[in-house]
């Protein structure tokens, strides 16, 4: 229930595929090893002063880029709202402040870390880097945090208070946290070799990272890549009434105009749910599993949502090796669907503009 | 027009008590809750005074009736929201689309900071599962489930404004009428992380922080929790709920001028608090009381004074930092003081500064130095001003 049209005009991504330069759309996927995908990264000095670069931790690097490749695209130089949406924040900084303070036994710190640990960094970086005075919020809620970013600039966009939004997702996966959530029995314990796709039917998941930002606002272009019409995030709901929600989401299902990129993550308990949830569809649309390309992590929706925009431009779809064209052009929209850990369900409808 | 919302329930935990009713006391009897460090474990703990809820986690246990080993921020979330809907029973909500918008700048850290030094003692010591806490948006998701809530759920974290932000949202989506009743607000506990990180800033007090003075020497750290419930005055209407107050106004800009400092003239908290009034219709003499984020650092008073003698020069409303009470406690700040500001409404009470002698020199403001119940309290502007040049400015008025 958007009520006012909302146009996606710029979309910047740094992910595990080469996103940054789109020859992810050209070429065959790139095939990752081992249960922590990185990043594929540009050189960011030709993007960041380098003097800047050196305190700048890799997921607030992503973060500039991703949001100059966004607003580059749309010429523009100055958002009126930055908003961001990250599962776990600056994890970089965080960890190397904790560490310090244990090992150190809280004396002899720098503020450096400190500073930079902060999840409000990522929107305060940009503004600092734009020169942004307007609206700038952070959603720190796990697998909702870019969803909740987007209904904020949603809202922001309904108000009318403001014509053009910055928004984002981004996420960092590190040693340390990598090795906690393996410990915690998260991440798939076997090798996934070269696995597009994910072997599924295993315990665990694929560590993901990635910033993805997009400028928002209410005016078509042709340079607009697709509008958005639904954000919908359900929490607390058993499955039952999950089910019933996503229903009424997806009997709007055109058959053959519409894709669903899916957030499966290969955990067999994890994907049980979402095929559930999508069995609502009735098999109407092709499914997608977006996660085999960029990972899991709190905010790869937005990598998803980034996908969408080109499918819905470029007409082409997903395949397991590449994108094809879609035939005759019949791409209208595309939904994707992020869960994890069952709590909270979050669709995104984006459809041909 | 957009739709009124109404502020039809508040909860505050805090250094000053564990409800609304405690800590309008302490102001009474001007009792300030910053003190040594009695629970927090840091080499510090002689060192900097902090606004520690008076209670230790087994404490809070119990009296909320969780069980143990939770992180803290959880219990003292739990408890202000629960006194929060104490007017309102979770069975009249039925039918409503409920949400609940939490703020946090440390989830669950003092657990993260609890396997840490396990296992660097014993790398096989620590258990890993206390990192389970971790992440900001953990006690929101636990409290939201424990008040039987199902619907829409989110936690904000823009440093010292956190908590602004967060009713800021829940009023946005009630006149969007995406909501009908929202719970917002947020917490943070005191933990190692913070106060060690505040003091490489060198900008935490010794002694009792003395904010708007003028030798004033920085900010006492503090902890708590605080939620109001919001919704749309027809709503409160239906359910036959008296308001306290409404959210007339508020508005977020970002400073843009450092990542730990706000500008000397402060441009960010002035764009905020005239934007506010704008929202809200009124004009600066309108404001009976301003509640000030007034830390107690150089550099926030100073920049926050500045843009105070902007906008209301000469005719200064009664104004005071309620932080010299509470201590500084990060993202629930907004809340604590946003509950503070409902309750100034209620009652007509304007807080006073824990202490006050000598005004900055650049500066006339002069805070209040004892509680005044001698005039109607029509309009509270409450300010959240924080790291990342997050600033906010949130308006309460008078039903």
């Amino acid at each position: 229930m958007i009520r006012k049209p909302i146009y996606i005009q710029g979309a910047g991504s740094i992910s595990a595929q080469k996103t940054w330069d789109k020859t992810f759309l050209e070429d065959k996927f790139i095939k990752h090893s081992g249960n922590r995908w990185l990043c594929q990264e540009p050189d960011y000095s030709e993007w960041i002063d380098s003097r800047a670069i050196r305190r700048m931790s890799r997921v607030l690097q992503q973060c500039n880029v991703a949001a100059q490749l966004a607003m580059k695209e749309c010429h523009l130089e100055c958002p009126e709202a930055i908003i961001v949406g990250t599962a776990m924040g600056c994890l970089e900084d965080t960890w190397s402040f904790l560490s310090k303070m244990v090992h150190h036994q809280e004396e002899m710190l720098s503020p450096t870390a400190f500073i930079h640990s902060t999840h409000n960094t990522m929107a305060s970086h940009l503004a600092l880097h734009f020169k942004s005075f307007g609206h700038n919020c952070t959603f720190v809620h796990r697998n909702i945090s870019f969803e909740n970013a987007l209904t904020d600039a949603i809202l922001l966009l309904e108000e009318g208070e403001v014509s053009k939004v910055l928004v984002g997702g981004a996420d960092e996966v590190t040693d340390i946290s990598f090795d906690i959530l393996s410990q915690l029995g998260q991440i798939r314990q076997v090798e996934s070799v070269n696995s597009v796709p994910i072997p599924t039917n295993v315990s665990g998941w694929i560590a993901g990272e990635g910033a993805s930002f997009f400028v928002l606002g209410n005016e078509q272009t042709t340079a607009s890549y697709a509008r958005l019409t639904e954000v919908g995030v359900y929490s607390g709901f058993d499955i039952e009434e999950i089910k019933q929600l996503a229903g009424k989401l997806l009997a709007t299902i055109i058959p053959g105009k519409t894709i669903i990129l899916a957030g499966h993550n290969g955990d067999a308990s994890e994907d049980k749910i979402t095929d559930e949830v999508l069995s609502k569809g009735n098999g109407q649309a092709p499914i997608f599993k977006y996660k085999t390309l960029c990972g899991e992590y709190g905010t790869s929706s937005s990598f998803a949502l980034w996908m969408a925009a080109h499918m819905l431009k470029n007409q082409i779809r997903p395949t397991n090796s590449g994108f094809k064209l879609v035939e005759n052009s019949d791409l209208d929209t595309v939904i994707i669907y992020h869960q994890t850990s069952q709590i909270h369900h979050s669709f995104i409808l984006v459809e041909r503009c | 027009m957009s739709a009124s919302v109404v502020i039809t329930g508040t909860g505050i935990i805090s250094a000053l008590g564990m409800n609304g009713a405690e800590t309008l006391d302490a102001f009474k009897h001007h009792r300030s809750g910053i003190q040594p460090i009695q629970y927090l474990k840091t080499r510090h703990k002689d060192v900097f005074p902090c606004g520690e809820v008076k209670a230790s986690n087994d404490d809070l246990a119990q009296l909320t009736g969780l069980s143990p080993n939770l992180s803290r921020s959880i219990y003292l979330s739990y408890h202000a929201a629960r006194e929060a809907l104490s007017h309102l029973h979770v069975s009249r909500l039925s039918g409503l689309r409920v949400g609940f918008i939490s703020a946090s700048t440390v989830g669950g850290m003092d657990r993260t900071e609890q396997y840490f030094m396990s296992s660097l003692v014993d790398p096989k010591s620590g258990d890993v599962r206390d990192t389970r806490h971790h992440d900001c948006g953990k006690p929101t998701d636990f409290v939201f489930r424990q008040l039987g809530l199902k619907g829409f759920v989110s936690t904000i974290s823009t440093a010292c404004s956190s908590s602004a932000n967060a009713m800021m949202m829940a009023s946005r989506l009630l006149q969007s009428d995406r909501l009908d009743v929202v719970i917002a607000g947020g917490v943070d506990a005191l933990t190692q992380f913070t106060l060690n990180g505040f003091n490489t800033l060198m900008i935490v007090d010794q002694k009792q922080c003395e904010p708007l003075d003028r030798d004033r020497r920085g900010l006492n750290l503090g902890e708590g929790a605080a939620y109001v419930v919001l919704m749309r005055k027809e709503s409160a209407e239906e359910l036959d709920l008296s308001a306290i107050c409404h959210l007339s106004g508020y508005a977020n800009t970002n400073d843009t001028f450092h990542q730990t400092a706000l500008s000397e003239q402060g441009n960010g908290p002035f764009t905020a608090m005239t934007n506010a009034l704008k929202k809200a219709a009124l004009q600066p003499g309108d404001i009976s009381y301003i509640n000030m984020h007034g830390t107690g650092t150089q550099n926030n008073d100073l920049a926050e004074g500045n843009a105070i003698r902007r906008l209301f020069h000469p005719d200064y409303p009664p104004l005071s930092s309620t932080k010299s009470f509470t201590g500084h406690t990060l993202a629930a700040s907004g809340g604590i003081e946003g509950v503070l500001s409902a309750l100034a409404i209620q009652n007509g009470i304007i807080y006073p500064n824990y202490t006050f002698q000598e005004p900055v020199d650049s500066l006339e403001i002069r805070p209040e130095t004892k509680i005044r119940t001698d005039k109607a309290v029509h309009h509270v502007l409450s300010n959240s001003f924080g790291f990342g040049g997050n600033c906010t400015s949130l308006i309460f008025s008078a039903s």
